[in-house]
């Protein structure tokens, strides 16, 4: 009978082991959610990349995990708000307010612009959303870059292509998508991520004062700027910096380079500083 | 009376069994949950520990730099061992002492790398033209390895896809080095450059041998890993293509930028310490903060 019957004492040690058996099973789940929540806290922060300009300007911030997203989640984007490019692989946020339309383009027609010659690789896509209206400046040959004069041969060069100085170039805030298929750079000798920033960092005129492509990843980040002093803007003396950002990113069939071009202009609103994040921001490569 | 006495002993040992076995859980809890703590731990550890390892892509050994300990305050520096680590205390920066089976250090200008003859040249002299630029007193280490691979070049041999004329070469026959280098670079002497510029343009001019540029977010430093082909070549006497390795790291120091290029020439009758005296020669490099 007292074996059947189990005292109130053994009951109560009974309770007290359930007890003990939760506040084991409570403390592991607790430490196991901790070190997720760790986890998860440091991979997003490893992930949440903000590139500033030198002398404190502008700072963008780079969610590098989310740059690339499937075929289904692009889908499900709001069209409205997203340009979702399925042939050529990426998304990029539709024009905000106050924006040019999307501008799509070939780089033979890109460096046309520029009075220049396409000699290869001519009709790889360009996408294009610019603000307002240029800034126009006046250079000449007295014109210092980033701190230094620019070299005769240039300004030969740039008499030859544009006439004698002063000459004029415009400057937008915009964001530049370029998409080069694998296939067609070949020709450049483009083999992987690193020959195609090399390739283009090749042609950049101005400071590089920070570059980010961390071990294994697919991307990289290169921020830079340009100084020019000596000009002259609406006939008055002037000194100006462009800041740029590009993003480099690599894909199954094409590699991807977004260009953020910068330049504070007077009466300018804040808020195409912040339009050009969200652009940068929002930009995705289709997996 | 006995069996009320032995009953309620029977009790006792059932609750102190079962207080035992709560015991017992709460420890295996608590050292699980510190398990779990240490684990996590480790992982941040390892997400900061900023080792990276780049290997060749056709190699199986990859050359690690930990760009968390190249920074050294004078110091530490300073209490190195003298027969291991050679301390360049004006210059900011420390390397290792030679191994056996490889020369003396060489103490140069960076100048001197122009009028080297006979031997594979370092991509450094393509930073500049020619001498005579604000370059040429730089100073400049390099330790070698003390057998050299002679490589023929031949009617057909190519250097990175590219074709070279033997006939224009002052020798044909060249001696190419397994050996690490490092330039000192002061900044006011070269001012065209930040510490990006200057690994860009390293990897600018190994366009198409590039594999890999690494530059992490809170790091002041660049590697880049280079695989650099050479094929219809004799080494030996024996037709054979060749791949050479080099790796370059891009640190600075408060005055001046390192630039450290390491050179790997594969040799089929070579050493097997020439890979590890390189990984070791990188190891011991610092910048003095």
């Amino acid at each position: 009978m007292a074996e059947q019957k189990r005292s109130p004492a053994i009951q109560t040690a009974l309770i007290g082991l359930i007890g003990s058996v939760l506040t084991v099973v409570g403390g592991l789940c607790g430490a196991t959610v901790t070190s997720i929540t760790a986890i998860y806290g440091l991979e997003r922060q490893n992930q949440q990349i903000a590139v500033a300009a030198p002398t404190g300007r502008q700072s963008l911030s780079f969610d590098t995990g989310s740059i690339f997203i499937s075929r289904q989640e692009a889908a499900a984007l709001d069209p409205n708000t997203y340009y979702v490019d399925f042939e050529h692989g990426f998304v990029l946020h539709r024009p905000i307010s106050g924006w040019d339309p999307l501008e799509e383009m070939t780089v033979e027609e890109q460096l046309a612009e520029e009075n220049a010659t396409c000699r290869a690789v001519c009709d790889q896509p360009v996408f294009r959303i610019g603000y307002g209206e240029p800034i126009e400046i006046d250079s000449d040959r007295q014109t210092m870059v980033n701190g230094q004069p620019v070299p005769s041969d240039l300004l030969d060069l740039s008499e030859q292509l544009y006439g004698p100085p002063p000459w004029k170039v415009s400057y937008y805030s915009q964001v530049i998508v370029n998409v080069f298929e694998k296939d067609a750079v070949q020709v450049l000798g483009i083999r992987n991520l690193p020959d195609m920033i090399l390739l283009m960092m090749r042609f950049y005129g101005g400071r590089v004062n920070r570059m980010i492509s961390p071990e294994g990843s697919q991307f990289a980040i290169i921020q830079g700027s340009t100084t020019y002093d000596g000009i002259r803007v609406d006939g008055n003396p002037a000194t100006m910096t462009i800041d740029n950002w590009l993003l480099f990113a690599e894909a199954k069939s094409a590699f991807y380079i977004v260009e953020i071009k910068y330049t504070v202009q007077s009466g300018q609103s804040l808020l195409v500083w912040d339009d050009l994040q969200t652009y940068m921001e929002y930009f995705r490569v289709i997996q | 009376m006995d069996d009320k006495k032995q009953q309620h002993q029977e009790s006792s040992k059932r609750l102190a069994i079962i207080g035992l076995i709560g015991t017992l859980l709460t420890v295996c809890g608590g050292m699980a949950g510190a398990l779990i703590g240490g684990v996590t731990t480790i992982y941040k550890t390892e997400r900061e520990a900023q080792k990276i390892a780049l290997s060749a892509p056709q190699g199986d050994q990859p050359l690690t730099v930990d760009t968390r300990q190249i920074a050294i305050n004078t110091a530490d520096a300073m209490s190195l061992n003298p027969s291991d680590y050679l301390v360049l205390q004006n210059l900011g920066v420390v390397m290792a002492q030679p191994r056996p089976g490889w020369n003396q250090v060489e103490e140069m200008l960076y100048q001197d790398l122009f009028f080297e003859e006979g031997t594979g040249l370092s991509p450094l002299i393509l930073f500049s033209t020619w001498v005579r630029n604000n370059w040429d007193d730089q100073p400049l280490y390099r330790i070698r390895n003390a057998e050299p691979v002679m490589i023929q070049f031949i009617e057909g041999s190519t250097e990175n896809g590219i074709q070279v004329d033997p006939t224009q070469l002052n020798s044909d026959t060249l001696a190419y080095y397994s050996q690490m280098t490092i330039l000192a670079l002061a900044k006011d002497d070269a001012r065209d450059f930040t510490l990006y510029e200057l690994a860009l343009k390293w990897g600018i001019l190994h366009q198409g041998g590039v594999n890999n540029i690494v530059a992490n977010r809170d790091s002041q430093y660049v590697v880049e890993q280079v695989s650099w082909a050479l094929k219809g070549v004799r080494v030996e006497g024996h037709e054979a293509d060749l791949t050479l390795q080099r790796w370059a790291l891009f640190a600075e120091g408060p005055a001046r930028y390192y630039i450290v290029e390491v050179d790997y020439v594969p040799a089929a009758n070579q050493s097997a310490t020439v890979w590890d005296d390189l990984q070791a020669y990188l190891d011991a490099f610092r910048v003095i903060q």
